[in-house]
């Protein structure tokens, strides 16, 4: 049977679309029952949902040869990075054809060598390095794609710019699980906040977007200041890309009251008007994400940051006086499959918090309006995977599972593997959008969450053990 | 007696316990565990006591820092001993999750050295020096014991984890590779805790013993995040020797010098002055039942059965000091019984990383937090609700297994001192052997 045929994935039916040849279809309004009623509810709508121009309909260019399976979520996996020696060749399909990111990062070697402890933090080092790189690529792909659409705008150039975009999250969705570092929260070892100003999930304000639409304080200096009193996260980075590439519409997600709908100030905006901001305010963030890519690549960098140097734990190093040190602050990132990846990303959507009061909440999902969701969790464990097992083709190279077998407990990190391709097993058991998903196969979404807590409780009880890791910020403080 | 002893002490506990609130003051500490916190895990007995508002706990803590040294120069002495016995105390019950053995001998010595007549008298009761020495000998003792079992003596655990990962210490780092490190150590940390007292109780063998006892706590200040007890203890021992060891090093320092005039002679070693007063036999009762207490109460954990350093019960107070590596993985199964829907809760959503890591491996803070999402969720109009824990932990390296029944409903047992039905039975067999050094 024919999936393009018989899908109601509207991701699907666009890549099905696109393999055909076609051109955008106008986007079919979202299920009147999908409904987040928790406390991120989704506000009412003040205008109507005219699509403006009849332009901005169009959903995610997936490219034929990337969809794999046809399902949503293989198609999310492998469009967005390929690098021939890079695991994702192996594990989800490889592009055709070279990216840019491909032609420019130079794919960490995979260590044949003994375990060391040392050689471990390189790898990992290494790792991080590659996909800030490939993020960077992909972010300066968008900057231009959207520059592109906002200065001779078609349909063509807002495909390009939402493939763009589809290929940048994916791609930081890999590089998410190397949040330490820079990367990090400004709390925790070398952390600053650079994470935030790339994307901001769960933070996400759709009003806050349309009040800079009306504003167009994405015109203003301010908008790229690390300021986030100035210029809050909730208005730019990739949640805020997302909203302004995909939205069909022209109604804003503010209430009644808000200043924009209460002032008349929205209402006075024509469709065509809106339109061209959301390109130029699109264009403004792209632009303001790659910088932050830059910085975040360039705080690595000799040149720059020096972070990797750092790496190399020392008395007269300030922020790793250990090996140890290192090791924890790199280990800390694998709890994303915990706090984020089950959690965040699942749990609510899933009516397990009481942040949903519906019995599911489609609209907690991450990536509503690309309705990628799957594919991004897919990404996240691809990303957790070159961490945990080793950041070569097919996962090979240092990773802590070889430092648990070298700590004689290679049953654990056999445990730890076996419990990742169940995880692997359920994203694949999705065949569409997660939102759709959680209305009509609840039991598969819940699944994705259900799999991954083996390896979170290993996580969290065995392999800290173990490896005697202390998570920098529960190890504040004396002991005794 | 001399009092030069007590004054030492005195002198030294005051800068100690100032030099420990500035650590929190200057570490961002009172943020992290006393203001940052939006609950706190209380003290059986004492969940009346609350957090201060963030500036006055600042203040607190800014005072206390003042009042150490207020107590070390012997201004004022006794209503300084008893303010900052009072407000260290106080911050010791604003949270289990910050419970550590050595803040809890420093309140101790602090009540103690309140009551005592440490403000510079010439001479004291023989008995403020026995009482001192008991004090720091049940510390050291019921360590020792501590350390008497199979996971300590026979597999060298939690030794064994906390070396693996010191291999780059320096010049010992090499040592610590070594299979038979672990063990070798274990045994010299459970010989010295329980044969400490002894060495330094003995004249012949006391600066001896007093020189390994620097040793000892340098090393372990330096291989493990313990922040002041290596220094309290180091101080503390002092009491082992000669009450009037201070005079006799001042002499020493500055010799030439004739004694201070008025100074009263020296009583021998261990003489004790003549107490027959109804008020010195009160104070003398009161001794022996704080002596009797603090002998029997680390002692309590056998009513309890099985292993105390799984099911925790009689491990506060008791002087267990580094004897466990604990790890857990817990989450909450919340039913609200009116729509049968079930939440799944994690801790973070209520504690920070630190009060997390702590309940994780402790059963009576994972009840204290099932109590408060009972609370909760009844308080959001989702009640009444069932709590139920999946609480998974691994014991000085073994595999993880559960703590508690899933299927009992925490938010209705009771949290009181008796034998906790709902803990499961501790794992059997060895702790495992883990691989040294690791690169």
């Amino acid at each position: 049977m024919s999936l393009c045929g018989s899908t109601s994935s509207r991701a699907l039916r666009l890549g099905c679309a696109l393999a055909a040849g076609s051109s955008w279809s106008c986007r079919k309004p979202p299920p009147s029952e999908i409904v987040f009623t928790g406390t991120a509810a989704e506000l009412p709508r003040a205008l109507g949902s005219t699509p403006a121009g009849g332009s901005s309909s169009a959903l995610p260019v997936l490219s034929p040869g990337s969809v794999g399976s046809a399902s949503e979520g293989a198609a999310g996996a492998s469009a967005v990075v390929a690098s021939p020696s890079a695991p994702g060749a192996a594990n989800g399909g490889s592009v055709p054809g070279a990216t840019p990111a491909q032609a420019v990062c130079v794919a960490p070697s995979a260590s044949g060598g003994p375990f060391s402890k040392a050689a471990l933090i390189d790898a990992a080092a290494q790792c991080a390095v590659w996909h800030y790189c490939q993020f960077q690529v992909t972010a300066a792909a968008l900057e231009t794609a959207t520059a592109a659409d906002r200065d001779g705008p078609s349909s063509e150039t807002k495909t390009q710019a939402q493939q763009a975009f589809v290929t940048a999250l994916g791609s930081w969705e890999r590089a998410e699980l190397f949040r330490f570092g820079p990367a990090a929260r400004s709390t925790e070892p070398g952390g600053r906040d650079l994470r935030d100003l790339i994307y901001a999930w769960p933070a996400r304000s759709e009003c806050k977007v349309d009040e800079q639409t009306l504003s167009q304080s994405y015109l203003t200096p301010a908008f790229h200041s690390l300021d986030f009193a100035a210029s809050p996260v909730t208005g730019r980075t990739l949640t805020a890309l997302e909203y302004l590439l995909f939205e069909p519409g022209v109604q804003n997600h503010c209430s009644a009251y808000s200043t924009i709908n209460a002032g008349g100030g929205w209402a006075a905006l024509a469709p065509e008007e809106i339109a061209t901001r959301r390109r130029a305010y699109a264009a403004e963030a792209a632009v303001d994400l790659h910088t932050r890519a830059r910085e975040l690549s360039q705080a690595w960098s000799p040149e720059g940051g020096n972070f990797k140097a750092l790496l190399q734990s020392g008395s007269d190093n300030p922020i790793f006086k250990n090996e140890q040190q290192v090791l924890n602050a790199i280990s800390g990132a694998l709890f994303f499959l915990d706090s984020e990846f089950k959690d965040l990303k699942l749990a609510t959507p899933l009516g397990l918090t009481p942040e949903c009061t519906a019995s599911v909440c489609p609209d907690a999902v991450e990536s509503r309006h690309t309705e990628l969701s799957v594919a991004y969790l897919r990404e996240n464990l691809v990303g957790f995977r070159r961490l945990f097992q080793g950041c070569g083709a097919d996962y090979t190279g240092l990773g802590f599972d070889d430092w648990l077998r070298e700590a004689g407990a290679g049953e654990l990190a056999e445990r730890m593997l076996g419990h990742l391709d169940d995880v692997d097993a359920a994203l694949a058991g999705v065949p569409g959008s997660l939102a759709q998903a959680l209305v009509s196969h609840r039991e598969l979404p819940l699944a994705i969450h259900t799999a991954p807590k083996s390896v979170t409780d290993e996580l969290k009880a065995d392999l800290v053990t173990v490896l005697n890791l202390e998570l920098p910020a529960a190890s504040e403080g004396d002991n005794d | 007696m001399d009092a030069s002893w007590l004054v030492a002490l005195r002198v030294l506990y005051g800068l100690i316990l100032s030099i420990s609130l500035g650590r929190f003051i200057a570490y961002g500490w009172i943020e992290r565990f006393f203001v940052e916190p939006s609950f706190h895990f209380k003290y059986w007995g004492f969940s009346w006591v609350g957090v201060l508002p963030a500036p006055l706990l600042y203040a607190l803590f800014w005072a206390l820092a003042g009042l150490g040294l207020l107590v070390a120069g012997g201004v004022c002495f006794r209503l300084s001993a008893w303010l900052l016995w009072l407000g260290f105390t106080y911050i010791q019950l604003l949270d289990v999750a910050t419970y550590l053995n050595h803040y809890y001998l420093a309140s101790l010595l602090g009540l103690l050295l309140a009551l005592s007549p440490a403000a510079g008298r010439r001479s004291v009761a023989a008995g403020w020096l026995y009482l001192l020495r008991f004090q720091v000998a049940v510390v050291y003792v019921y360590a020792g014991l501590a350390k008497l079992h199979a996971d300590w003596l026979l597999d060298g655990q939690p030794l064994g984890i906390w070396l693996s990962s010191r291999a780059d210490f320096p010049v010992l780092g090499a040592l610590f590779r070594a299979a038979a490190a672990p063990l070798v150590l274990s045994w010299a940390g459970f010989l010295f805790d329980s044969t400490i007292v002894l060495w330094l109780s003995w004249r012949r063998t006391r600066p001896y013993a007093y020189v390994l006892l620097l040793v000892f706590h340098t090393l372990t200040s330096l291989l493990f995040p313990i922040g002041m007890f290596p220094v309290i203890m180091s101080a503390a021992a002092l009491v082992f020797f000669a009450p009037d060891w201070p005079r006799r090093l001042w002499d020493r320092l500055a010799r030439g010098k004739a004694r201070p005039e008025g100074v009263a002679a020296a009583l021998p070693e261990g003489q004790a002055a003549p107490t027959r007063t109804p008020w010195a036999r009160l104070v003398a009762a009161l001794a022996l039942g704080y002596c009797a207490l603090q002998a029997l109460l680390p002692l309590r954990f056998a009513l309890y059965g099985d292993n105390v350093r799984w099911h925790e019960q009689g491990m506060r107070f008791s002087w267990r000091v580094m004897v466990r590596e604990k790890n857990g993985s817990v989450t909450f199964r919340v039913t609200s019984l009116p729509s049968q829907r079930v939440f799944e809760v994690s801790p973070r959503r209520y504690l920070t990383p630190l009060q997390e890591r702590e309940m994780a491996g402790q059963p009576d803070l994972i009840v204290q937090l099932a109590q408060h999402i009972r609370q909760d969720f009844e308080e959001r109009g989702l009640g009444p609700v069932q709590v139920r824990a999946d609480a998974w932990v691994s014991l000085n390296g073994r595999r993880a297994q559960r703590l508690i029944d899933p299927d009992v409903d925490l938010a209705r047992v009771g949290g009181g001192l008796a034998p906790a039905r709902w803990i499961l039975q501790a794992p059997a067999g060895p702790a495992p052997e883990l691989r040294r050094g690791q690169g």
